[in-house]
């Protein structure tokens, strides 16, 4: 008599590993690194496996993290384990209130491709560019690609590190 | 574009026939605007079998479409109200949809299932995601799934 409520289940129970594969990517690629990196990429071993393809890191969006999920983490590492992941083919980065000199250096050292991908501008630029003020810059297929983003500057990036230093693990 | 008065027949994975509006499908499925622009639905006779698709599923696909079709004017916070009400169903639901929407590839309908599974994702640890997308499996070897159990605790 126990069984009965096995057999009484609904026939169909959808397993969203049997997705096709290209719906599955379109999902993941929708989602922002840092939830990858802190939850999707442990869900399971097929999810697992399309976050470690190079070709998921070609834009890194480390922007939209509420602060209260992020204090906990080290954003400046987790940025570095994406770029790291990236391969080299990292077109697009965003990085919100953590960015670094030593982690525009990092970034620049990557293996991206500078001159391909930020055309016209040199490392000087692009560091002052990254630091201060959203960029756009027009790579060379023709495309604008937004090199950093942040909320108007108000606060030194120093002064505004200092003011979460105390959060940070 | 079709004209607005005609009727094109749609086949569920149970035969169940549906008579739509011509405009609603055309202007939002890839397929079937191809389908009716190359001549190849015959008006007199065809039935455009969607094998993949049952009833349930198919009928809401309908709903979206001619909602859209017909309210397409009206304002954004009222479209989105009544878009997140229509998606307003369980995960089992909600994957019936999208593979819908992609065989049909109705872009719009594709565009708000990918958002709305983004927000149910949205801030969730791994053990919620899985449950709530039914993973039972998740394919990692016991060691492997101890391994990051231990090393990152409060993911999970």
């Amino acid at each position: 008599m126990e069984y009965r409520s096995i057999l009484a289940r609904p026939a169909k129970k959808i397993n969203w590993l049997d997705l096709p594969h290209d719906l599955t990517l379109m999902i993941i690629g929708k989602l922002t690194t840092f939830q990858i990196l802190t939850s999707v990429q442990f869900v399971c071993r097929i999810w697992h496996r399309i976050c470690m393809d190079p070709l998921m890191w070609r834009t890194i969006n480390m922007c939209d993290i509420g602060m209260r999920d992020s204090v906990d983490y080290k954003l400046g590492e987790m940025c570095r384990h994406a770029i790291d992941r990236s391969c080299g083919l990292l077109i697009d980065i965003t990085i919100h209130s953590f960015g670094t000199d030593d982690l525009l250096s990092y970034i620049i050292n990557s293996g991206m491709n500078v001159e391909e991908n930020l055309n016209r501008l040199d490392e000087v630029h692009i560091a002052a560019h990254l630091i201060h003020k959203s960029a756009r810059v027009l790579t060379s297929h023709g495309t604008l690609v937004d090199v950093f983003t942040s909320e108007p500057v108000d606060l030194s990036m120093d002064l505004r590190r200092q003011r979460l230093k105390p959060y940070l693990r | 574009m079709g004209s607005p008065l005609k009727k094109i027949m749609l086949c569920s994975s149970e035969k169940e026939i549906f008579s739509v509006e011509e405009q609603v499908m055309v202007q939002h499925s890839v397929i079937i605007n191809n389908m009716i622009e190359d001549g190849s639905y015959n008006y007199e006779e065809s039935k455009i079998p969607l094998d993949c698709v049952d009833s349930k599923t198919l009928k809401k696909v309908i709903d979206y479409c001619t909602y859209h079709t017909h309210h397409h004017n009206d304002n954004q916070e009222d479209l989105e109200a009544w878009d997140a009400q229509f998606l307003n169903v369980d995960s089992n639901g909600l994957y019936d949809l999208l593979m819908a929407a992609n065989y049909l590839e109705i872009r719009n309908l594709l565009d708000l299932i990918y958002r709305t599974i983004k927000n149910m994702i949205k801030g969730k640890k791994i053990d919620e995601i899985r449950r709530i997308l039914n993973i039972k499996d998740h394919g990692f070897t016991p060691e492997e799934e101890e391994q990051n159990r231990k090393e990152y605790p409060h993911f999970y």
